[in-house]
């Protein structure tokens, strides 16, 4: 009876060392929720201040934030595009508008970024909408891929007196 | 070295520093981006380090959005070792996983005999200890 318990004893010590010995190589690289930032920051790089009513051509300074959790390195592209209050973006839609400015960026995994960026807007407008879409390079179609998020600033943009 | 080798490499290196820098364009460039990011994340799917080669992919990105002579070739430059080195680093993930693999048959290998040991001879050994450490001791009655 007492053999029995020691055996018992003795492997599982043994099969919790099992576990410890194959858990981390079978966990290793694996990621439960993958996914991706992007953000716009203000021009004093924190969540606000954004500019609201710009002159045509007028310069104005945003950060661009990316965050890349997805557990491999990633070569990223976003897109700059300027809408109107009719102008379509969703998750799965990119926007049907020109592309007036771009940035490549490439991040090793829990990797961010925070680019300067500088724009000016060259058509006067009100409710415009500055859609920043992210794409993500694909290596098996050796293209860029709407990644489904984006975001986006409104702005009146008024004509130079 | 005679003074015709002199001569040979003389002419050479004023080839080289008068000729105009060429480079390809930020079209080329970016494809040939995406090609090396493409070996670069074989790399890292094999298991290797692949850290460095996309910061210096980074670099190269960033040099190619300026788009003058001077900054696209050193671009081309980079993209080009990258695409060398992901091969390397490549080579190195798979002999990395291999020796992992190696040792983590070798480890539940001998785990596995630990536990065959155990079963069979666990109870004998146990208790051959047991006289061993014990053999001194006097039972007296309480």
């Amino acid at each position: 009876m007492i053999d029995d318990e020691l055996k018992l004893i003795a492997l599982a010590l043994i099969g919790m060392m099992a576990v410890i010995a194959v858990y981390p190589v079978l966990s290793a690289n694996r990621v439960v929720e993958p996914f991706t930032e992007l953000g716009v920051l203000g021009p004093n790089g924190k969540l606000g201040d954004y500019p609201k009513e710009v002159r045509v051509d007028e310069k104005f300074n945003l950060f661009l934030y990316l965050g890349n959790h997805e557990g491999r390195a990633q070569y990223y592209r976003v897109l700059a595009k300027l809408g109107n209050q009719a102008s379509n973006v969703s998750d799965t839609q990119p926007m049907d508008a020109p592309i007036f400015a771009s940035w490549d960026v490439l991040l090793v995994n829990e990797q961010n970024r925070t680019i300067p960026v500088t724009l000016s807007i060259g058509e006067a407008g009100v409710n415009q909408r500055l859609v920043f879409e992210l794409y993500r390079f694909n290596t098996e179609s050796a293209g860029f891929v709407y990644h489904e998020r984006w975001t986006q600033l409104w702005m009146n943009v008024t004509k130079t007196t | 070295m005679k003074t015709s080798s002199f001569l040979f490499l003389g002419l050479l290196l004023s080839t080289y520093v008068s000729a105009p820098v060429y480079a390809k364009s930020s079209d080329e460039l970016r494809l040939e981006l995406g090609a090396a990011f493409t070996k670069v994340a074989e790399a890292e799917w094999a298991g290797g380090d692949v850290s460095d080669l996309v910061q210096v992919l980074n670099s190269a990105a960033s040099l190619i959005d300026k788009g003058d002579d001077a900054s696209l070739k050193v671009a081309e430059d980079m993209i080009q070792y990258v695409s060398v080195s992901a091969l390397e680093k490549k080579e190195e993930g798979v002999q990395a996983t291999n020796y992992q693999n190696i040792v983590l048959g070798a480890t539940l290998v001998a785990l596995v005999a630990s536990a065959a040991i155990v079963w069979f001879y666990g109870s004998r050994v146990f208790w051959a200890l047991w006289i061993r450490t014990k053999k001194g001791w006097r039972v007296e009655a309480a």
